[in-house]
């Protein structure tokens, strides 16, 4: 099976490492983190990981859900949003996102594992 | 009266008759006694009856002088009381009138005899006229009316009309005609200060409706923009404008007002220093003030456009007056009116509470906002920090390799969280907590570590007074908590004091520096910083890309770490 790879967008660089380093143990590739939208969108283009964890409040006057919008455009991937403001749920902007899924901070390793590995498979 | 009575027979004529009757007599007794004493006797009887008849006539003329006397007073009596006197036929044709009726119909009293009195009633009340007089006639008791007459030359007149059928004589009846224009005129003016009052009642009502109607209004600048546009139209105002004091109570500012053409105007950038009529006047009297009444009005381009006269009401709350509204009219088109001032000032009044309550509750409102806005950037900052103390745990426990270091690491692991709780506890509470006090939190946080490390360590902190927003204050106390835990452990090794250097400043108003100078051991020069796996040096390396930051180390006499990172924009 192929290594799948994942994007991490979070500008908490504790939380972001830790994440790598949990994920990287379970066998997936973890491109460069970063806690920019523009950057996020830029390495999901290139790199065209299978899954993107991201943050929604970041700094910049983009957030994580105009980085998510900006990447399904160009092609479709699931996102995982991983977020402490739960009032985003009802927000429009999702509404463009084909796959997707929020869970609250901090989220629990089993159901970050279960969530991406039901993500990818949709 | 018919009935003259004939001229009483003057003393001549009755000697005449009495002479008559005795020669008559004489012929009669044909040869009449002629003794002396018979003549004496005859010529006695004579002058008896002589002075007999003299005083009967005296009595005579008497009488006649006060039958005169009488009449003289009966005709003024009928002629000058305060009332027409008429007396009519049946088809209206006047008999007999007094002076004050022929006065009422400004005509002649001679003319008036045998004219129709149907002639001088006005068109409108002819009906009822004849219907009145057939009455009369017919019903043989009094019958009242009130007709309206004519004048030659003047307004019709309404009279009040009574008339009977003469006593024993159906051909003519009686009638007494009284003036009663003055009666019809207080009738008259009541009906129209009635009328005046409804008319205000109405308004008023009006007027109550429209306030209710603003009290809906959804914010302040809607309520003071729908209150021009309905004071003009509910009390034919011309022009309209609302003013409010500033706190300096010297000057007023505009809000917005309507012109003479009906078009509303934002005046919000205006000020003009408030009167001294205004305070002297208004305020005390509590009442509008015309400040003037004839002089001349001008468009926004300067232009006169009329005289006019301005009227200015107080807007008061419960405290006292927070600004004016003022009203111009143009005197060509309509002056302004008592009751248009009653009504405004009411108006005023109202409008004073509504503004107070209106801006109460934008005020409310906009602190209702910023505090949903500010629970809700808590609520993330608390979950956010979870998952840092969460993140920070899972890193610690993948450096444990075997149990003696776990008892260590529990102590970093409360000391870094510990560190995140005191940027917490110095936010700095005048402002909208998210900034903190740099200085109180290194004084609490080294106090800490101080006692958990090395309690003879001396600190010498200097920070200027700065404040940091929240979002580099916990990654930058969080690299100072390992900065000086690592100064702590290994700068003083074997040895029983040290000093500890803390600064912060802003170099060039848009970089912040963080120093930790320690006059310890220094970093032996074996050591290369990069290579190092500690987690301390992982957490400040992945801090430092967080904040955007620099670290360089200077070695020497001590260990010197200096931190560089951009003031954060709005920060």
């Amino acid at each position: 099976m192929k290594t799948k790879k994942i994007l991490i967008v979070e500008d908490e660089m504790l939380i972001a490492i830790d994440l790598k380093n949990r994920l990287e143990r379970h066998g997936y590739q973890v491109l460069p983190v970063t806690g920019l939208a523009a950057v996020a969108v830029e390495l999901a283009i290139q790199e065209r990981p299978d899954i993107i964890l991201a943050d929604i409040v970041l700094k910049g006057a983009q957030d994580g859900i105009d980085a998510a919008c900006a990447i399904v455009e160009k092609y479709t991937v699931p996102i995982l949003f991983i977020t402490g403001n739960a009032h985003f749920l009802n927000d429009e902007r999702l509404k463009k996102i084909p796959v997707y899924r929020i869970l609250g901070k901090p989220p629990l390793e089993s159901v970050l594992l279960d969530s991406i590995e039901g993500l990818i498979k949709k | 009266m018919k009935k003259k009575s004939a001229t009483p027979p003057d003393a001549a004529e009755i000697r005449r008759q009495a002479e008559a009757k005795l020669t008559e007599r004489e012929k009669k007794e044909a040869t009449p006694p002629t003794t002396e004493a018979y003549t004496q006797r005859l010529v006695r009887e004579l002058q008896v009856y002589q002075s007999e008849l003299e005083m009967r006539n005296e009595e005579l003329v008497q009488s006649r002088a006060e039958a005169k006397t009488l009449l003289r007073q009966f005709a003024d009596l009928y002629d000058f009381v305060p009332a027409g006197y008429f007396t009519l036929a049946p088809d209206g044709v006047i008999h007999m009138v007094n002076l004050a009726g022929a006065n009422l119909l400004g005509i002649e009293r001679g003319a008036l005899i045998n004219q129709r009195i149907g002639v001088f009633v006005s068109e409108r009340s002819r009906t009822t006229f004849s219907a009145f007089l057939d009455d009369v006639f017919t019903s043989g008791s009094k019958e009242v009316s009130e007709v309206q007459l004519l004048k030659d030359g003047a307004a019709p007149f309404w009279v009040h009309i009574e008339a009977i059928r003469g006593d024993g004589q159906r051909e003519v009846c009686r009638a007494v005609v009284t003036d009663i224009t003055e009666r019809k005129q207080m009738e008259n003016d009541l009906r129209k200060s009635e009328e005046a009052q409804r008319v205000f009642s109405e308004r008023l009502t009006n007027m109550l409706k429209a306030i209710n109607d603003l009290s809906k209004s959804e914010t302040f600048d809607d309520l003071c923009r729908n209150a021009v546009v309905s004071a003009k139209r509910l009390m034919n105002l011309d022009r309209v404008g609302i003013w409010f004091f500033l706190p300096d109570h010297r000057t007023m500012q505009s809000s917005f007002g309507m012109d003479e053409n009906g078009n509303l105007r934002d005046e919000r950038g205006i000020r003009l220093p408030i009167m001294e009529r205004h305070i002297n006047e208004l305020v005390p009297s509590k009442k509008p003030i015309i400040l003037f009444d004839d002089e001349d009005l001008r468009d926004y381009q300067g232009n006169i456009v009329g005289k006019g006269s301005h009227v200015v009401a107080g807007l008061w709350n419960g405290e006292g007056i927070i600004g004016l509204l003022g009203a111009d009219n143009l005197i060509r088109k309509h002056p302004i009116l008592e009751s248009d001032i009653k009504l405004l000032d009411l108006y005023a009044v109202s409008l004073g509470h509504l503004c107070t309550l209106k801006r109460a509750e934008e005020q409310i409102r906009k602190d209702l906002r910023e505090k949903e806005v500010m629970l809700r950037e808590i609520h993330h900052r608390v979950k956010n920090n979870l998952n840092v103390i969460t993140s920070l745990l899972s890193l610690q426990a993948d450096q444990i390799t075997d149990k003696s270091q776990a008892l260590a690491a529990f102590e970093e692991s409360k000391n870094r969280i510990y560190a995140m709780a005191l940027v917490h506890e110095n936010l700095y509470k005048e402002q909208d907590y998210s900034r903190i006090n740099m200085k109180s939190f290194v004084e609490d946080m080294t106090q800490n570590l101080l006692r958990v490390y090395h309690p003879s360590v001396k600190i010498d902190i200097r920070i200027q007074d700065l404040t940091l927003d929240l979002n580099n204050a916990v990654p930058c106390g969080l690299i100072l908590n390992e900065l000086v835990t690592n100064a702590l452990k290994h700068a003083f090794k074997d040895k029983s004091q040290g000093l500890i250097t803390i600064g912060f400043r802003v170099l060039n108003g848009n970089i912040y520096e963080l120093t930790v100078q320690d006059n310890g051991i220094g970093l032996p020069k074996e050591i290369d910083i990069s290579k190092l796996k500690s987690l301390g040096l992982v957490i400040v390396n992945q801090l430092l890309i967080q904040i955007d930051g620099a670290l360089k180390i200077t070695r020497g006499k001590g260990t010197q770490f200096q931190i560089t990172f951009p003031v954060s924009e709005g920060a």
